[in-house]
């Protein structure tokens, strides 16, 4: 279910005149970016972030963000890339600040960029326990540089070209992020389901 | 026999090995079935996660984000502050215009000779020194005024010292601090940092530029 039905690394023309039309103060513009992006931004930011209310404050800070650079965009990756690569930078910063929070209250963390969630009581963890609501929570886990890998491709449906361009790294890097996201995520489903 | 990497299996899920390798793949997974049990136990993961499907974001995060995107280029206090005589002079007949300054020229200068008044700026007028390149007049946003400074902004008024701490403007502090004086989501449109006082404490806003 890829949702780029144009190769991302292209600019094209109508990425071009919608950045020009923003620069000349086109309100419509930032509008119609906005209706085109915001599906993808928030589905990444609650991918990421692991709950809807994080996700939706961080698509606001995304689009404050996209809004006040837009501008300065010089075309040299395509403007779906550029979203993206906000996004996951946003998601990023937040990540960074909530676990500087949680290292000062000493709660332990079992790795690097996983994201610590709620105790939950029994009721709520049956309750909780739909497929989609499961697999969100687990992914969690997941480190983030695997976990962004993972959903940009299984998600997202991105080719691993796409990838690299919107992560700046090599294909064989995205390569191996996947699959030690989706392994990680493999074996967080395969214990709580026992 | 050597297994085949989660690697190489995940590559191949995806069909996006080279040929001579997933042709290789496929001879080990055909004799191999630990490695068979590892494809197909990773094949349900990705299909689990294909099967979440696209998002919706909220509808009323697009009016929020209007909204603040809509705050508009950081007015000057010059601008605002003479903003009506300017209309005045541009729709009325300038001779009524010329008419009401003399007027109010000579009120001012009456009452100054009588003593009645004195003319001193209060905490919120603010000092506009003569524009130029290096010294832009003040910026007023809401109740408070800024002057420039080396590498950004600072609060007309600063205690003196340096800033106490520092907060990012995507921080969510300063989210929190921005529902309670809306105003404040203006300086993130400022070039460099600003130092502010909030609740009595020197605070340092700067902008996190990772695009």
């Amino acid at each position: 279910m890829s949702t780029a039905t144009v190769p991302l690394r292209a600019t094209s023309q109508a990425d071009r005149a919608l950045v020009e039309r923003h620069r000349m103060g086109d309100p419509h513009a930032f509008e119609e970016l906005y209706d085109e992006f915001s599906g993808m931004v928030y589905g990444v930011a609650l991918r990421l972030s692991g709950g809807s209310e994080d996700a939706a404050d961080l698509s606001q800070e995304v689009f404050l963000k996209i809004h006040r650079h837009l501008g300065s965009f010089r075309g040299k990756a395509s403007l779906k890339t550029w979203v993206y690569q906000v996004a996951l930078n946003c998601c990023r910063s937040r990540l960074r600040r909530r676990i500087r929070r949680y290292r000062g209250s000493h709660l332990p963390l079992d790795s690097v960029g996983e994201v610590p969630t709620k105790e939950r009581n029994p009721e709520d963890t049956a309750v909780a326990r739909s497929e989609g609501r499961w697999l969100l929570d687990a992914l969690q886990r997941v480190p983030q540089p695997f976990r962004e890998a993972v959903v940009l491709r299984d998600i997202e449906g991105l080719s691993y070209r796409e990838i690299a361009d919107i992560l700046d790294v090599r294909i064989g890097t995205v390569r191996s992020r996947i699959a030690r996201g989706r392994d990680r995520l493999r074996q967080i489903l395969e214990t709580s389901s026992e | 026999m050597t297994h085949l990497s989660i690697e190489t299996i995940s590559t191949y899920l995806d069909d996006e090995l080279r040929a001579d390798h997933r042709e290789q793949a496929e001879r080990h997974l055909e004799a191999c079935p630990a490695c068979r049990s590892r494809l197909e136990r990773l094949h349900l993961v990705v299909a689990r996660l294909s099967g979440i499907g696209p998002a919706a974001a909220p509808t009323y995060l697009k009016s929020e984000v209007q909204r603040y995107a809509a705050l508009g280029p950081i007015e000057t206090s010059v601008g605002a502050r003479y903003e009506w005589l300017v209309t005045l002079t541009r729709q009325q007949s300038p001779l009524l215009a010329a008419f009401g300054v003399v007027l109010a020229l000579v009120l001012i200068i009456f009452l100054l000779a009588s003593g009645l008044t004195t003319f001193s700026p209060s905490e919120t007028d603010l000092i506009v020194p003569p524009p130029s390149a290096s010294a832009p007049e003040l910026l007023k946003i809401g109740l408070r005024a800024f002057e420039p400074r080396d590498g950004g902004w600072i609060e007309k008024g600063w205690p003196g010292g340096a800033p106490s701490r520092r907060v990012a403007f995507g921080s969510e502090e300063f989210a929190l601090r921005r529902t309670a004086e809306p105003e404040l989501a203006k300086l993130t449109r400022l070039d460099g940092s600003v130092w502010i006082v909030l609740d009595g404490e020197r605070i340092e806003l700067y902008a996190e530029d990772n695009l």
